[in-house]
């Protein structure tokens, strides 16, 4: 890589999460019944019929939308947007990064992530990194959406977020080393917490450790980071499997933007054994 | 510089008469005969008893490159139309990548663009191995989806879709088919349903070629090339007729486009370009040194373009 590149890396600077109410009136639209019908016919699954009728669930791109504009409130134009989701939208044939890209500065050249469980968000910033380190951005918007309705009967168990949520994160250059996205297969869920502690141990003094709740796995912050100063780790509730670690995020920006530590963000999805984490300077 | 080092593809054996299509999704006699005559569509490849893993593990197997080099795949791409391809949480590309061994594979799906997101995965694989900075990583970008609804199988009276797939191993590096620039050019005001809605189906028809060509040009830009230099242009398969256009607007000979997969395979989502590319080199058509183009285009509307040197 240049020196250039080098000196300047990309981080996530800001970042806005929210949860949504009620539903989208694409839940009682004729195409998602046409969509989810065809989807389930050939693996012989159910409809819910109750959440079709009822109209349930929300789209992602009405979702985030308002939250782009919040995140970049003076109009700093992105050159790039990155959506990633795992449990399908409401309108799930359609392409809600491009329509966020209408919504977002700078309209970027957009597109989205999925099928790796909740490691797609960190795919996501790990492209955003590799695109500033090879010249193709200098502000990147990450967005990162789940809702609740599956439309019919699941063919494997599998948690669904107990709320809407989306999340935006705002990456930027700045001077100095960038973030750093680690992912590796890791079946075993201990074995996932261990190493995240090690990492973390390895960061020192004033560093923080944000977990996602499957991670933590019920184990309580005080006693992940018992030596540490209060607050320095931190559990996402759980409930949210794509978005908690990252609304955990946005919250920890929003005290404390200038944090002086370093911070270590994690998650783990056990049903594809990865193991993901973000560090950030 | 990121390089194409191998492709392989898939052809589904069942060769489907375009009409066979029509009646079973409802086509009119009068679309039927737009797609044939004007747009020179004639039968499409289709596994209707395969599954999505099926269509991939084909064409992977297809790819005699990739043996021996598993350990050295650091990614593996769906390059992905649909958004959605099979009812959640079900994962095909990570089936895929526990049987063909790809351990140290960082497996996910790209999409969003619809059928221009392969030339997205293929960019994004060269961002992501010269980021990682290993000369002997390689990525391998995978295409091809099935026909499973409407959405799936019909683009209004542009196109129908087949289930032909195709693999493609890419190097941060090397001598082969290597990557000299790519454009996109997106036009999210087309976001929305052509089948409902005539009015936007009449905006993205006129829109279209002059924003394909408006990709194309800016990847011949950025590569410093111009169109007289390229021997060969790889398009999408939607249909004959918005190539003829589109040649026609750019003063660029037609029988320097393959287009012999539009009527003997029909438009497999965003495996299209690898298709051709293969149609090319297995066919003679691209010698040492040639540059090509590469174009696609995806509703939504996506637009992009990659220029190469053979």
């Amino acid at each position: 890589m240049p020196p250039a590149a080098e000196a300047r890396g990309l981080r996530v600077t800001r970042a806005i999460a929210a949860g949504f109410d009620g539903r989208s009136e694409a839940s009682l639209h004729p195409d998602l019944r046409t969509f989810v019908g065809d989807l389930v016919r050939p693996y012989g699954l159910p409809l819910r019929e109750d959440l079709l009728s009822e109209g349930s669930g929300h789209d992602y791109g009405q979702m985030a939308e308002g939250l782009l504009g919040r995140a970049l409130a003076a109009g700093e134009p992105a050159d790039l947007l990155i959506f990633a989701f795992s449990s399908p939208d409401v309108r799930p044939g359609a392409p809600a990064a491009l329509h966020l890209s209408r919504h977002c500065p700078g309209q970027p050249t957009a597109f989205a992530v999925c099928d790796q469980g909740s490691a797609a968000a960190f795919t996501a910033l790990r492209i955003a990194r590799a695109h500033h380190r090879t010249g193709g951005c200098r502000r990147a918007v990450i967005v990162l959406a789940e809702q609740s309705a599956l439309h019919y009967e699941a063919p494997e168990p599998v948690g669904l977020p107990e709320e809407h949520r989306a999340v935006v994160l705002v990456c930027e250059e700045g001077a100095g080393e960038g973030m750093r996205v680690h992912q590796e297969a890791q079946p075993d869920g201990s074995l996932a917490l261990k190493s995240v502690l090690a990492d973390y141990r390895e960061l020192g003094r004033g560093a923080g450790l944000l977990l996602a709740a499957e991670l933590a796995g019920g184990t309580p912050p005080v006693d992940l980071g018992a030596q540490d100063a209060p607050g320095a780790v931190e559990t996402a509730r759980p409930g949210q499997p794509f978005t908690g670690v990252w609304t955990l995020l946005a919250d920890r920006l929003a005290r404390r933007p200038e944090a002086g530590g370093p911070l270590l963000v994690a998650d783990h999805d056990r049903r594809l054994g990865r193991l993901s984490t973000l560090s950030l300077p | 510089m990121t390089a194409l080092e191998a492709v392989a593809v898939h052809f589904p054996p069942r060769l489907v008469p375009i009409e066979d299509v029509g009646a079973r999704i409802g086509l009119t006699p009068r679309q039927l005969r737009l797609f044939r005559r004007f747009h020179g569509l004639d039968q499409v490849r289709l596994d209707p008893d395969g599954t999505l893993l099926d269509l991939l593990d084909a064409a992977v197997r297809a790819l005699p490159e990739l043996r021996g080099n598993e350990h050295r795949v650091r990614y593996l791409l769906h390059a992905r139309s649909m958004p959605v391809a099979v009812p959640y949480p079900l994962n095909p590309l990570h089936q895929l990548q526990e049987r063909f061994g790809l351990t140290h594979a960082n497996a996910f799906t790209v999409t969003h663009q619809a059928c221009a997101a392969s030339l997205l995965a293929v960019d994004l694989a060269g961002r992501l191995l010269e980021d990682d900075g290993d000369p002997s990583a390689l990525a391998l970008v995978v295409a091809g989806e099935k026909t499973f609804t409407r959405d799936a199988q019909l683009v209004p009276e542009t196109a129908i879709f087949a289930e032909a797939s195709a693999a493609c191993l890419v190097a941060p590096g090397g001598t082969r088919d290597r990557v000299l620039s790519y454009a996109v050019r997106q036009r999210p005001e087309f976001d929305g349903r052509l089948a409902e809605d005539p009015e936007l189906l009449a905006r993205y028809q006129k829109e279209y070629h002059s924003t394909m060509i408006e990709a194309m040009e800016a990847a011949l830009d950025q590569a410093g090339l111009d169109l007289s230099g390229i021997a060969l242009l790889l398009p999408h398969n939607v249909n004959q007729a918005s190539w003829r256009m589109i040649c026609r607007r750019l003063g660029y000979p037609l029988d320097r486009v393959v287009l012999d997969n539009v009527p003997s395979v029909g438009h497999s989502f965003a495996a299209d370009a690898f298709i051709n590319l293969r149609t090319a080199v297995t066919g003679g058509m691209l010698r040492p040194g040639d540059h090509y183009l590469i174009a696609a285009a995806g509703v939504g509307a996506t637009f992009s373009a990659m220029a190469i040197r053979h």
